[in-house]
């Protein structure tokens, strides 16, 4: 049937041809027609914890704000007069430039004095009235402040009578503490309590996305600050110079990339294809398939996410390797028979490819949904333009020798070579046990490291330690006050502090009007004068008071009075205020079980948001993936055991890439996760392809070693070029292929088919199986000569305290949750009790228990962990006893020297002893056959373990204090 | 003649007046004592412009130099005090016989009397010429004009006022912002004996 098409396609190639043409000149169009957005957010998946985080942060006009840290470190007299009006008179240039739609730089009025009847008369507003207080006590209480030799406290005394000033300036107090700034409270603008640093804060005009006129704007700005004083340089920090940070480390990056990867393709095709300029059809095929796929994106969807084309693009660049193959093929004496041999292993290949980039749009990201759609139909139309196009180009050349007879590599046979494979294979295994798991999504961020410079900088200056932020959607609305309801209980500074909403400021005001203020102020004036602050015939002492309540009863003022306004405005953006907690501690379950729409944002909400946004949907995907290509797999070739090897490089690819990964130390990010769900659709061709070059019991004249190695070299290759990228998230895509794919080609090129043609390859495989398995549990541990059973009994005795205090730092590892905790705790040998109280990196307690190694007595979780983690608690509190108590069982005389360690048995306990003196390595618990859990010291010096429940699935990182 | 003589001097006057500043200032140097410690009576007089009203308050002051402990007890026409000791500001109440701590970063002009007052009180032109800009007003009077720091917020001027011997100061009146005065006149103090921790008790 496929000859028959292949036949048709090259008779009628002009018609063919022509309507390709045509519709790559629509979908042209639709692409250049876009339209496309440059941000981030289309990767979260609607209606997520991190969507909405994203949204709120973005339309809170935080990401709309620029700080500029003006930093007089190197200026000896620091933040002089010269420096506050430099100072001032930039301010004042910034806020007419285009762009900028506000700056700040006094944040408070110069003098509190002045601002006095401002305040006052807005109080009826801010405050309900206060309870009726003995007049004599309040003139007893301005004598009191005025025997002191404090100036400025009489205009207090006179405005304030009653007291109700200093709980509304507190609250600045407290918006300071809370919101971790640090600052001089005496001076008027932001300054540092060394004196050194000042801060003017820029509100932006321009979206931080509009990286054009974003860029302009902020060279003008380091021009206008470039003018400063001797010794003060002046630092830009905000989202806008993160969004152009990375834009310019991309455009280098792409830049390098996109000169050398071409070159290189080219170069490459050109030397192997002898010089044959046809074989550059074969990168252009998967180009104009990619157009395709975007026009026909851009006709489905409203908007294109900008990064999906970039990482669309460079999957559909290994789409060459079909093209490879199909070139290949062409120069058989009988091209069409040859292809259609080749049609289902390419099908195969490219359907298990498709199919897992399709499983991409199950996701709830928008971005990787169109990711999914661009790939796989890319893909499918790159396979399809591939097989029934390139040949009508290609005809074989003449008095040429076939390039398939060329083998560009000998099959290496020695023995030596495989058991290396197979070692470093076993390594990597062992080694990729110690893979974490981090979605922070700072790991996307590819700003220089200028920028993060700045930001450490100001971090240490201005704000060590960054509080909780809660982001509130309309705080009026009903969902919101119950959500502010129900955070009752935890303090927080919130805009209303500054400035009530409607209703409240409504109310305050009926009930100052229910007053009887003309008593109030008779009853004061009569006291006044009794208490001599009276004189006759002069003004009330306490009248300004009073005078100003009437006016600000009479007139409310519509807005906060200046004192307050800055730090209202601060607090309150849009629609969405920002409050401040004084703890994260329970705050998202609380938001979990409200409907309003908010936020918390901390480094580690998000990252736990991001971690619980995609954790389990990745996961799901993997499993479906592998599922997927498993029965495409076993569908085609018709054979469990081909369908078994073609899943062994996938695999080793897994296990190289993980092994390799956390060699480099680097983490599994979201990116890293998503680069690995493409890795295991593209290596299982790899795979595939072995299969059905086994099948045809690996003749040398086969075409589909040297396509693997070229469709290998252009993918790893390109993959190569991306580790000399700045930006995190390319070299993270170019470390996940350029490892996996390198791995997959390598055992499906070399290693399998080597242990393949041995006699007794199905031995071989099983062995490494054996070993890898073996090896992933291996633990060294210090070999020691033999010793006496009573020596190892006097070493081991050690002074046996019945109880035992101690103090860790665990994490509890379960899937992809990592729980850091840590632990304070007796141990009693003797009752065989663990006590312990076990606190979250805050220092709220989470569980407090009371456990042997086989039962827990009690168990108190703390309010906040919902019921679900109860089982997940037991276990840790179980692997807890089971780490720390029966550390010293008595040796039985039935204890043997083994390989340098003492091991033994008591009942289904076993033990490792090792080292001089002799401590404890390792200890676990057997079934039957099987281990239910293992605990291991890490280190020599005793203060790391290791344990792990092997039916739970759960893993404690112990490490003593 | 004599016209020219006096157009000659009033010429030179300013010379004069700065060396005189200068001078003053030497001989205030030679004449006051150092003062590690400070017992004295005073009597506070404020004058509150916008009612034209002058309260008056008397009492004690114990100050010591090294460690900036400062207790300002007033007995008339109602008894309290505050205490700034080893750190820690705090405010007392004779009648409910209680005590309040307040932190000093609150009153930050507690904290400057705490570190100046010293200088004041001995007179010391010197260090005060750091903070502020000086001016002879009169034989024994000085006018200080704060140039930095919290001061210029809260007064326009400041004057010291010293004893006819030069040996310490009588007088000092701050002028606030707000037209309202305070002055202090100082009766002679007790200087440089041994403060027993018992004093500083309210």
């Amino acid at each position: 049937m496929f000859s028959h098409l292949l036949s048709f396609f090259c008779a009628h190639r002009f018609l063919v041809w022509s309507l390709t043409l045509v519709l790559l000149c629509m979908a042209g169009i639709l692409v250049l027609r876009g339209p496309y957005d440059t941000r981030l957010d289309g990767i979260f998946s609607k209606g997520s914890v991190s969507e909405r985080a994203m949204s709120l942060l973005t339309q809170s006009g935080l990401s709309d704000q620029l700080i500029l840290d003006i930093d007089a470190t190197e200026r000896i007299a620091g933040l002089d007069d010269e420096a506050i009006l430099w100072m001032e008179t930039i301010a004042g240039n910034l806020k007419i430039l285009p762009g900028i739609q506000e700056v700040t730089f006094h944040i408070l009025p110069d003098d509190l004095g002045n601002s006095l009847p401002e305040i006052v008369r807005t109080l009826p507003q801010l405050l309900p009235p206060p309870e009726p207080r003995n007049p004599e006590e309040i003139c007893t209480y301005a004598l009191r402040q005025l025997m002191t030799p404090t100036p400025s406290v009489t205009d207090f005394l006179r405005y304030d009578p009653y007291g109700l000033l200093p709980p509304i300036l507190q609250r600045l107090d407290a918006l300071r503490n809370a919101s971790g700034l640090r600052f001089d409270v005496t001076k008027s603008f932001l300054c540092s309590p060394n004196q050194r640093h000042a801060l003017i804060r820029l509100t932006l005009s321009v979206p931080y996305s509009d990286t054009g006129r974003t860029a302009k704007l902020l060279q003008e700005i380091r021009r206008q600050t470039s003018c400063a004083p001797e010794g003060i340089r002046a630092h830009l920090l905000g989202a806008a110079v993160h969004t152009l940070g990375n834009e310019q480390v991309i455009r280098h990056d792409l830049k390098f990339i996109g000169y050398l990867s071409p070159l290189f393709l080219v170069l490459l095709f050109l030397i192997v294809f002898r010089g044959d300029w046809r074989c550059l059809w074969i990168p252009l095929i998967p180009a104009g398939a990619l157009i395709l796929a975007t026009g026909l994106l851009a006709a489905l969807s409203s908007v294109i996410q900008l990064f999906v084309l970039g990482l669309g693009g460079s999957i559909l660049g290994l789409a060459v390797d079909q093209g490879i193959h199909i070139y290949l093929a062409c120069q058989t004496p009988r091209r069409f028979e040859t292809l259609s041999r080749l049609a289902p292993p390419l099908a195969l290949s490219a359907g298990t490819s498709i199919a897992v980039f399709a499983l991409l749009m199950a996701l709830h990201s928008p971005a990787l949904r169109q990711l999914g759609f661009l790939a796989a139909c890319g893909l499918l139309l790159s396979l399809a333009t591939s097989f029934f196009l390139l040949p009508t180009l290609l005809t074989p050349r003449k008095n040429t020798a076939p390039l398939h007879q060329q083998n560009l590599l000998q099959l290496p046979r020695h023995a030596a070579w495989l058991l290396l494979l197979l070692g470093t294979t076993a390594a990597l295994t062992l080694i990729a046990t110690r893979l974490r798991c981090d979605f922070d999504v700072r790991s996307m961020d590819g700003s220089p490291k200028e920028v993060w410079a700045d930001e450490t900088l100001y971090a240490e200056i201005w704000m060590p330690h960054p509080p909780p932020m809660l982001l509130l959607r309309s705080p009026e609305s009903p969902a919101a006050q119950d959500l502010l309801t129900a955070l009752t209980a935890h303090p927080l500074v919130q805009p209303a502090d500054f400035w009530p909403d409607a209703r409240a400021r409504q109310a305050n005001l009926a009930s100052w009007r229910s007053c009887n203020l003309t008593a109030w102020e008779e009853h004061l004036r009569a006291a006044a004068q009794n208490f001599h602050l009276q004189p006759p015939g002069k003004a009330d002492f306490f009248g300004p008071f009073f005078e100003n309540i009437r006016q600000g009863l009479a007139n409310p003022p519509e807005t906060p009075p200046a004192w307050l306004g800055t730090a209202y405005k601060q607090l309150r953006s849009n629609d969405i205020a920002i409050l401040f907690p004084s703890s994260a501690e329970g705050i998202q379950e609380i938001l979990d079980s409200t409907c309003a729409d908010a936020a918390l944002i901390t480094p580690d909400a998000f990252r736990h948001a991001l971690l619980q946004d995609f954790g389990h949907q990745l996961t799901w995907l993997a499993c479906a993936a592998c599922v997927v290509v498993g029965l495409l797999a076993s569908l085609i070739l018709h054979s469990l055991r081909d369908t078994i090897l073609a899943t062994l490089p996938v695999l080793a690819t897994l296990l190289w890439t993980a092994g390799i990964l956390s060699l480099c130390g680097r983490p599994v990010t979201l990116m890293v996760a998503i680069a690995g769900m493409l890795l295991l659709g593209l290596a299982i061709d790899y795979g595939v392809f072995l299969a059905h070059w086994k099948r045809e019991n690996f003749p040398p004249t086969s075409t589909i070693p040297k396509a693997m190695t070229l469709s290998a070299s252009t993918t790893v290759f390109t993959a190569f070029l991306l580790l000399f990228s700045q930006h995190p998230v390319l070299f993270d895509i170019g470390l996940v292929l350029s490892c996996g794919i390198g791995t997959a080609y390598i055992f499906a090129r070399f290693l399998l088919p080597a242990i393949l043609q041995r006699k007794n390859h199905a031995n071989v495989l099983v062995m490494l199986l054996g070993i890898t398995v073996f090896l992933s549990s291996c633990t060294t541990y210090p070999r020691r000569a033999e010793i006496s059973l009573d020596t190892a009994r006097r070493e081991i005795a050690v002074p046996h305290q019945n109880v035992t205090h101690f103090q860790a730092k665990v994490t509890v590892r379960f899937l992809w949750i990592d729980l850091p905790m840590l632990v304070a705790g007796t141990a009693d040998n003797q009752t065989r009790l663990l006590k312990m109280v076990c606190l979250s990196p805050s220092g709220a307690t989470l569980l407090q228990f009371q456990a042997t190694p086989e039962e827990i007595h009690s168990l108190d979780r703390a309010p906040l962990l919902p019921e679900r983690t109860q089982w997940l608690l037991e276990k840790t509190a179980l692997g807890l006893a089971r780490t720390f108590l029966d550390n010293t069982p008595d040796i039985p005389d039935s204890a043997k020297w083994s390989h340098g360690g003492l091991r033994f048995a008591k009942g289904e306990r076993h033990y490792l002893y090792a080292g001089n003196p002799l401590v404890l390595w390792q200890k676990s618990q057997r079934r039957r056959s099987h281990r239910s859990w293992l605990c291991k010291r890490l280190s020599p010096e005793g203060n790391a373990w290791l344990y792990q429940d092997f039916f739970a699935r759960i893993s404690l990182e112990i490490q003593a204090l | 003649m004599k016209r020219i003589l006096a157009l000659l001097m009033l010429a030179f006057l300013p010379v004069f007046a700065d060396t005189s500043l200068e001078e003053f200032i030497q001989t205030l140097k030679e004449k006051l004592p150092a003062i590690q410690t400070y017992r004295g009576d005073f009597t506070q007089i404020r004058h509150l412009a916008m009612l034209d009203l002058d309260l008056t308050f008397q009492g004690t002051l114990l100050y010591e130099t090294a460690t900036g402990n400062l207790l300002w007890r007033v007995k008339s026409p109602l008894a309290g005090a505050f205490r700034i000791y080893q750190g820690k500001l705090a405010q007392w109440d004779a009648v409910s016989q209680k005590s309040v701590q307040i932190a000093t970063e609150k009153l930050p002009w507690l904290k400057l009397l705490q570190g100046q007052l010293g200088d004041w009180l001995a007179g010391n032109l010197e260090n005060l010429q750091k903070f502020a800009d000086l001016e002879k007003i009169g034989d024994r009077q000085v006018r200080l004009t704060p140039k930095e720091g919290i001061l210029p917020k809260v007064a326009t001027t400041m004057e010291l006022h010293f004893s006819e011997n030069l040996t310490r100061v009588e007088k000092a009146v701050l002028h606030e912002k707000n037209g309202d005065t305070l002055t202090i006149h100082f009766l002679p103090p007790a200087l440089n004996n041994t403060i027993p921790p018992g004093d500083w008790e309210f």
